[in-house]
């Protein structure tokens, strides 16, 4: 019944992608408002760009079809597959956190946010700006009152 | 207004009953407008005038100087673009949304939360209720375990823990988890677990893993399903429960090999336990091919760190090679271990040492201490 159907997603630059419901679906955001009716054809997707709603169909529609096979061989596929997927540069990496979050889609949030914890996990403060190129905005006085913020307790 | 957008929280509504505390998120609004005011401060660094509600009794520090990166937390996401243009790059880790964060560091320990806190203002911010959740989960420990002067109490351990993983922590999560499995209330156990576990943290994995063996009716697929993904992650317990699944079967096939290749994983990180069975999968070609001498070896490491078994068995080999004094030492460990059948063969043997001997083998195994291990 709904299997076949296709739905057309419209990214923020205005390229449409036609994919099956079943791989739209995987985001709760789209589920969501095709079901409550609200969504249109084609569906506006705001604030993802071409080039990550491409990337974002590619996992879901490679989620949706490994979920269909149900090998255990696969599984170990899929996990590497998924670390493959990540490698890419900050920029993408930062989109698609984004992406899966306000697509709300929670095996792609899971697994972006995993290499983001791996990638932090285990540096300085100044380690990971450096990794993320942020500023450290903090004064000197903020920088100490939080180095030694809750220290008392933990005597 | 609930700043929490986790995406699982629609198929997730059990977790409603858990005492979800608001407070450390009012207190993030009120933050937000109070920051808003203070734009016109932005220049006057040296005198601050802006009140905080920081705990700490130091005069406050002075307002961010762009509260651009800030706003995109606070605007949730629908399906409307919000469009507040940001100047700063759109890339910006330091703006990624307080949630994202929290869900990032849900699994880090102190030390790494500290860190992160230090990286910039946002993540502070967006860290804290995390922060605050490993204050509770100190706490709940101390509770739990009776230290500084008080007596141990399981109440407020259980307390402490709850709170802790209503403010997002995975390792307060499976702390709670295991006091409500010790007082037998699997489901609210396996509840919590289950959430930790979906956050990515191997602890919360394995206890699910294990807790899905031990219910009844035993769900070994789903068990195995968690164990793989803590073992994948290094989590040695699992890797060695892991290893038990495939090798009894429970509902699965058995996979001897994959079997003998996760007890060599996790002997090799240190789990005694896992020692003993590669020694006897080499022993009998089980998942390996057999090999006397790699058999031997991890026999020789699990008896050196305690465990009773192999210490009888590497002093039957000690024996067979007719090193009698160190094989009788080892019988004598796995005697005192309670190993029934150490004793007879070891009582053989030292009817034929001499007293000295007989007095070297006691005062050897009298002062002998295991090396250490990851249990």
């Amino acid at each position: 019944m709904a299997t076949s159907r296709k739905v057309t997603l419209l990214s923020s630059d205005g390229e449409s992608f036609e994919v099956e419901q079943s791989v739209a679906v995987e985001s709760i955001t789209i589920k969501d408002s095709i079901e409550e009716g609200s969504a249109g054809n084609p569906i506006p997707v705001p604030k993802v760009n071409s080039k990550i709603l491409a990337k974002v169909i590619e996992y879901c529609k490679k989620h949706v079809e490994s979920a269909k096979a149900e090998d255990r061989v696969d599984d170990e596929d899929l996990v590497a597959w998924d670390a493959d997927f990540v490698k890419v540069d900050q920029a993408t990496l930062f989109d698609l956190i984004r992406a899966a979050n306000f697509l709300n889609i929670k095996s792609l949030l899971d697994l972006t946010c995993q290499t983001v914890a791996d990638m932090i996990k285990g540096k300085t403060p100044e380690e990971k700006r450096k990794t993320f190129t942020i500023r450290n905005d903090f004064t000197p006085e903020e920088e100490e009152e939080v180095r030694r913020e809750n220290q008392w307790a933990f005597e | 207004m609930k700043q929490r957008t986790w995406p699982h929280r629609t198929d997730n509504p059990r977790f409603t009953a858990l005492p979800f505390d608001g407070s450390s998120v009012d207190d993030l609004a009120a933050k937000f407008a109070r920051r808003r005011h203070h734009h016109h401060h932005q220049t006057d660094r040296s005198a601050s005038t802006s009140a905080s509600s920081r705990r700490v009794p130091k005069p406050p520090p002075p307002p961010p100087p762009s509260s651009s990166r800030l706003r995109s937390p606070a605007s949730r996401w629908k399906l409307a673009p919000a469009g507040s243009p940001k100047p700063a790059p759109s890339r910006d880790f330091a703006g990624l949304p307080y949630d994202v964060l929290a869900r990032i560091a849900a699994s880090f320990t102190q030390s790494n939360l500290r860190a992160a806190s230090l990286v910039c203002r946002s993540w502070n911010e967006a860290l804290r209720p995390l922060r605050e959740a490993m204050l509770l989960l100190h706490w709940g420990k101390r509770f739990k375990h009776g230290r500084g002067g008080a007596g141990a109490n399981s109440e407020k351990a259980l307390d402490s823990f709850l709170k802790g993983a209503a403010r997002g922590s995975t390792l307060a999560m499976v702390d709670a988890g295991l006091m409500y499995w010790e007082m037998g209330k699997k489901e609210a156990a396996i509840e919590l677990y289950r959430k930790a576990a979906s956050l990515g943290d191997p602890a919360g994995q394995c206890n699910l893993g294990i807790a899905y063996l031990q219910v009844e009716p035993a769900k070994p697929q789903e068990a195995i399903k968690w164990l793989q993904l803590a073992s994948a992650a290094g989590h040695i317990r699992a890797q060695y429960q892991l290893a038990l699944c495939l090798h009894r079967g429970s509902g699965q096939d058995t996979n001897l090999v994959e079997a003998a290749r996760w007890y060599l994983k996790a002997a090799e990180g240190g789990y005694v336990r896992a020692m003993y069975n590669v020694a006897l999968c080499y022993s009998f070609g089980e998942g390996f091919h057999r090999n006397r001498r790699q058999a031997r070896s991890w026999m020789k490491r699990a008896a050196d760190r305690g465990h009773s078994k192999a210490q009888f068995e590497h002093g039957l080999s000690l024996f067979s090679e007719g090193e009698m004094l160190k094989a009788v030492v080892y019988l004598e460990l796995a005697t005192r271990a309670g190993e029934r059948a150490a004793a007879h063969l070891k009582h053989v043997i030292l009817q034929q040492l001499s007293a000295p001997s007989r007095d070297r083998v006691m005062f050897l195994a009298d002062n002998w201490r295991a090396l250490p291990s990851s249990r």
